[in-house]
């Protein structure tokens, strides 16, 4: 049904022919994908398949070796650098470990967006800053230093900042990585409520199995070996219809598609 | 039945069947014993086709064993006889099978050591790279700057004060005792010269002009080189690696505006101020001397002092030192900002700091005075 609204224009976001290389090595080659409006889509593939690589080409961290990214139709790398720029403040990111500025405090880390892109006063930042770091389960944190706080809590504040300023496309990389399943679970529950409530398109880097099935209305599956992408379809259907061997032995984890010895 | 040390048996069972009887402790700390043992073993075997195990006498077992097992069943495979594992345990066997579940990886062959001219030539790419490199980042620096002088400030002001902080008051103790102790020195090693000759007043002149116009500057940066230069690449290089230079980039922040701009501001106000510091102390340590070794008094020593140097000379050794500072703090953030992704490029980012940051220094310094020397000031 949504398909059906959407034939009409052209994606938001479309990957064409990208290659990705680290030097003079390649890691992937001719990506092509696209994403609908508030549609989350998952990047798997197993460890070192370029996953991350893919994110930070999206994100504006690195340029492509060959091919572009378009948003609306617009080429992101072979465009302008403000054009680019523009881009990327529609842009919110949650990384890894969660990166935030360990010089500020958490109230800080999510007002320096503010600050720099809306006309908030300062009182007005703060009320912004505590409903997001809320929004995440880390209501009265905002004078905290990311230093006093533990990894999970780093990231979920990594994930308070990114919606900041309401991102159009949230970027989100490895989220339930070391987390305990409750809060997997929760931060599950976020990223839907996100894309419900902001009509933000996500697109989540993940390799876990039950967030995967959970969140993703689409994916794709990189593959470290063929070095380039091997399947895109909602993870349900890969799992139901595919029949390459290395997809149904990630998402089963193992159980099928390969010989027990 | 020993249950305190290993025990292996060879027993034929017929000319084409050998079981190994195993008893005891089978741990790897027990200097188990090595497979060629079996090599030996089957020497005089020709017609062996299949080894069995009987480990129902081992009382205790570790990876050791699992092992002794994997090298027996590698040895198997070479001589072409079957490695039957059905007489361990389930345990050790289930261990195997997990060993065994993915295929070892077959590492490419490393690449050859290439030769001089190669690597000569590979180098010298490297260092046209990183110049390039360099002069991009410095072109960042004088953009940058333009957005500050227009007013445009993108850092914050509580970063610029506390660098400011760093680099000047908490930065005093060290400079008050080197630059002492250098006037000290230079005050010794001219008072023997120039007591010679009768002419020890001049020890003043020496003191004030070598302080001001050289070593003052020079040991400053040398100092802040390791300080403040280090401190930079070492914060800027664990934010790199923390991905928080990245969360500025796609903030659309540029870390040049709100990180690089405030460390070189500090750093360009404060040392000329340390500069002056270091001149007026080293001056200081001179005449103590001159009083202590030379009977010289310390009116006639200031009188002499204020002959020998006029502003020019404190003039000079002022700018130099701003250009110092700038030197050092462009290859603190430099380093700090190409900084690698693991802790132990942190460390490389900081060393790589002070020794480049060094460098600039003397190599500016020399510069510097073949100018001044030109243009005879």
């Amino acid at each position: 049904m949504k398909t059906n609204m959407i034939t009409q224009e052209k994606p938001p976001i479309q990957v064409e022919h990208l290659d990705m290389a680290y030097g003079g090595m390649i890691v992937q080659k001719d990506i092509n994908f696209s994403v609908k409006k508030s549609e989350i889509l998952v990047i798997m593939g197993d460890s070192g398949c370029g996953k991350s690589t893919l994110m930070r080409h999206m994100v504006g961290l690195k340029k492509p070796a060959a091919g572009d990214i378009f948003y609306n139709n617009e080429p992101f790398w072979n465009g302008s650098l403000t054009q680019r720029e523009n881009r990327m403040r529609h842009f919110g990111v949650m990384y890894q470990s969660g990166a935030l500025w360990s010089s500020m405090t958490l109230a800080e880390n999510i007002s320096l967006p503010l600050q720099e892109y809306t006309a908030l006063t300062d009182k007005q930042m703060k009320e912004v800053a505590s409903l997001k770091l809320s929004l995440v389960g880390l209501a009265g944190y905002e004078d905290f230093y990311p230093s006093e706080i533990s990894g999970g809590m780093c990231k979920r504040a990594g994930i308070a900042r990114a919606i900041a300023l309401d991102p159009e496309v949230i970027f989100f990389d490895e989220p339930s990585a070391g987390l305990d399943p409750i809060s997997s679970k929760r931060l599950d529950d976020l990223i839907l409520a996100l894309r419900d409530g902001l009509g933000a398109t996500i697109i989540v880097v993940t390799h876990e199995l039950a967030s995967i099935f959970a969140i993703a209305d689409n994916s794709i599956f990189l593959d470290a070996e063929r070095k380039t992408l091997i399947a895109n379809a909602p993870p349900k259907e890969l799992l139901q219809h595919s029949t390459d061997e290395k997809i149904q032995r990630f998402l089963t984890r193992g159980e099928k598609g390969v010989q027990q010895p | 039945m020993n249950s305190s040390r290993w025990q292996i048996d060879f027993v034929q069972q017929s000319p084409g069947l050998l079981t190994i009887v195993m008893a005891g402790q089978w741990c790897a700390a027990d200097n188990l014993p090595s497979p060629e043992l079996l090599i030996e073993k089957i020497r005089n075997l020709p017609d062996l086709k299949k080894i069995t195990f009987d480990t129902e006498k081992i009382s205790h077992w570790d990876s050791g064993l699992l092992v002794f097992i994997v090298m027996l069943n590698k040895i198997g495979q070479k001589k072409s006889f079957d490695v039957n594992l059905n007489g361990l345990s389930k345990n050790m066997r289930s261990l195997l099978t997990l060993a065994n579940a993915v295929p070892e990886r077959k590492h490419a062959p490393p690449a050859p050591t290439p030769s001089l001219l190669v690597s000569v030539g590979h180098s010298t790419k490297q260092f046209y790279f990183e110049f390039e490199k360099m002069m991009v980042f410095i072109g960042a620096i004088t953009f940058s700057l333009s957005h500050f002088f227009r007013g445009k400030v993108k850092f914050l002001w509580r970063d610029l004060f506390y660098f400011i902080q760093d680099c000047s008051v908490t930065s005093l103790p060290i400079v008050l005792i080197i630059s002492f102790l250098m006037g000290l020195i230079l005050a010794f090693i001219g008072a023997i010269q120039l007591q010679a000759f009768g002419a020890g007043i001049y020890v003043a002149n020496l003191v004030a002009i070598g302080m001001t116009r050289e070593m003052s500057p020079l040991m400053i940066a040398i100092i802040m080189t390791g300080r403040t230069g280090a401190s930079y690449a070492a914060q800027l290089g664990s934010m790199q690696v923390n991905e928080e230079i990245d969360a500025l980039q796609t903030t659309v922040i540029s870390p040049i505006d709100f990180l690089v701009l405030p460390r070189i501001i500090a750093l360009v106000l404060m040392i000329p101020l340390l500069c002056l510091y270091g001149d007026f102390v080293g001056i200081l340590g001179g005449m103590i001397i001159s009083k202590a070794f030379l009977h010289i008094s310390a009116a006639a020593y200031i009188h002499q002092t204020t002959t020998a140097i006029s502003l020019i000379d404190v003039a000079v050794g002022v700018v130099k030192s701003i250009l110092f500072g700038l030197l050092v703090a462009i290859a603190g953030c430099y380093q700090g900002l190409n900084c690698g992704r693991s802790s132990d490029a942190v460390g490389r980012a900081t060393t790589k700091a002070v020794v480049t940051g060094i460098l600039y220094v003397i190599v500016a310094d020399a510069i510097f005075e073949i100018i001044l020397n030109i243009l005879k000031i």
